[in-house]
């Protein structure tokens, strides 16, 4: 297994880190492909620790200058916990830059390994949901806005992508072994889009980030759904038409099978 | 094993989805009803976002009408002429429809409209179903010597005279009014693109009762109709709010086709009043389950925009 992993370590990309001491992560792949019976895949991460260390952080999300993953969210907030149905009177807010993907794993809980008040100093560390608040912006639609829309609106978007799993926070997931390797293994769910996602991990020390390593990873789908996502975006009109004659088609084929059958 | 559905961007059992179309299918194979409005809340029930459902269903319908469609064409039991008519309103109501889906669900209302319009309709057919056939299961022997009921074919027909439009139609031998189908083309149209439902369950009763078709004709053109009606939903719900999900509505069709073929054999060995509180049972707890889920706390809503 050591072996593998060292292999797999010399075979991988390695990149520089941004500060600190060089980390050298690697992932198992660096594309995942969307096919037919896709239903999320398993991404595995390998890593060696450079030194001495307290913990790893390890964020695996998309990237902030990738144009796909910037569709916006129509949101709607209401009294919180009433039943659906009476869910009309509403603040609108259309969502813009809120991170399609972000899984979070560590090898032990983050309060242990981060300063409480670090979250709130300018210079904090570049891990938790607390992380993504300056990063998207909102825009009323309509309604009345209330000045805490904005930490519900945060608030619901999280619970939301938690519950399409491509949100999580997994504290002492993260294995950190004592031939100086790190590995963690990150489920890309069903829902999750395409696009270029960034795996960064941080190796922490007194509560401190002493050094960073980056990987990247590609989502891209292929053959019929591909076509069918293509086909549907680009040319929607085009899209319906294909589905009508597929449709009628089969239809067709099948009434001919059964008339077949029975004899008519 | 998993199916990926490209545009609602999730995967799904096959077995769940195929068996979602078996068992409208064998229904549908049992009572001689379309489906539609048991398909769409079927899939809302099993996590498929409403609006994708209801424009999947509508592709699906395409699919399952020209199979029957076909078979009726060559009997010769389609009024191509009447069939015009009402699509002339389907095809007007349909899209209009199409535009009242891309509103509400800019509005965020689309989901809570869909689910209030299925738990009225499977209401008002399930309870209609489950009270009828309990009265039928109490009075057994009078069943059994009961004559059925004859309809009362074109009792309305001479009101049709005094409208505006007439037009002679070969199946009736008559001259009445196009008002009457164009409008309800323009009702059922609108209907199926927000509910996703051939909506034959409303027509058909139309031609027969008011209109004064024969059962066999009416059947035959109201499929011939459903077809055109939902290919336009279907193209204008793929163009205008990409709900149309094509693995999700030929998965469907497959178990639909399966199951209606299980349900034709089956219906022969049950009666009629055991089937129909069957499907009554099986109409409300689908209703029951859509009142749980609008009634139950929920998150604030959030909709991918396109």
């Amino acid at each position: 297994m050591t072996v593998i992993v060292v292999l797999v370590l010399l075979c991988g990309q390695m990149k520089p880190s941004v500060d600190g001491v060089n980390v050298p992560i690697t992932l198992d792949r660096d594309i995942v492909r969307i096919h037919s019976f896709f239903h999320g895949e398993t991404v595995k991460l390998y890593g060696t620790i450079p030194t001495e260390i307290d913990g790893v952080i390890a964020i695996l999300r998309s990237d902030r200058s990738e144009r796909r993953h910037d569709r916006p969210l129509l949101c709607q907030i209401s009294t919180k916990d009433q039943p659906a149905l009476f869910r009309f009177r509403k603040t609108r807010y259309r969502v813009h830059n809120f991170p399609a993907l972000f899984l979070l794993a560590s090898n032990r809980p983050l309060t242990d390994l981060i300063h409480e008040n670090e979250n709130t100093q300018p210079n904090h560390l570049p891990v938790g949901y607390a992380s993504l608040r300056e990063e998207w912006d909102k825009e009323l639609i309509s309604g009345v806005p209330s000045k805490d829309d904005g930490d519900v609106l945060f608030d619901t978007l999280i619970r939301w992508k938690e519950k399409q799993g491509l949100f999580g926070l997994n504290e002492e997931k993260l294995e950190l072994k004592d031939n100086g390797h790190f590995l963690y293994s990150f489920f890309l769910p069903p829902a999750v889009e395409e696009g270029n996602y960034t795996l960064t991990a941080h190796v922490i020390k007194d509560h401190n980030m002493i050094g960073t390593g980056h990987a990247s990873l590609s989502v891209e789908s292929i053959g019929v759904i591909h076509f069918l996502r293509n086909l549907s975006v680009n040319h929607p009109l085009l899209y319906g038409c294909v589905s009508v004659l597929t449709a009628l088609s089969v239809g067709v084929l099948v009434s001919f099978i059964f008339r077949r059958k029975s004899g008519r | 094993m998993y199916i990926y559905l490209p545009l609602a961007n999730m995967s799904i059992h096959i077995l769940t989805l195929v068996g979602m179309g078996c068992v409208v299918g064998f229904l549908s194979g049992l009572f001689g009803v379309g489906g539609g409005f048991l398909l769409t809340p079927l899939m809302i029930i099993s996590g498929i976002p409403p609006a994708m459902a209801a424009a999947s269903s509508s592709n699906q319908i395409v699919a399952a009408a020209a199979s029957g469609a076909t078979a009726h064409y060559r009997m010769g039991n389609i009024d191509v002429k009447m069939g015009i008519v009402i699509l002339a309103g389907s095809l007007v109501g349909g899209s209009m429809g199409v535009q009242v889906v891309k509103l509400l669900r800019a509005l965020g209302h689309f989901d809570i409209v869909l689910q209030g319009l299925y738990i009225v309709m499977l209401g008002g057919i399930g309870g209609l179903l489950f009270v009828e056939s309990l009265k039928t299961l109490r009075r057994k022997k009078e069943v059994f010597t009961e004559k059925r009921s004859v309809p009362f074919s074109g009792k309305w027909t001479p009101l049709f005279h005094h409208l505006p439009l007439q037009m002679h139609f070969k199946s009736l031998g008559a001259e009445i009014s196009v008002f009457v189908p164009i409008t309800a083309g323009i009702i059922i149209g609108f209907l199926s693109a927000l509910m996703g439902i051939g909506g034959s369950f409303i027509m058909v009763p139309i031609l027969i009762y008011i209109i004064g078709m024969p059962t066999v004709m009416a059947i035959g053109t109201d499929l011939f109709q459903v077809v055109i009606s939902n290919a336009n939903i279907t193209i204008q719900q793929a163009a205008r709010n990409h709900t149309v999900d094509v693995v999700l509505a030929f998965s469907l069709f497959c178990g639909v086709v399966l199951g209606a073929q299980i349900g034709a054999r089956t219906g022969r060995f049950l009666r009629g009043e055991q089937i129909r509180m069957v499907m009554a049972i099986f109409v409300l707890s689908m209703m029951a389950k859509l009142i749980i889920n609008l009634l139950l706390p929920h998150d604030h809503g959030i909709v991918p925009a396109y």
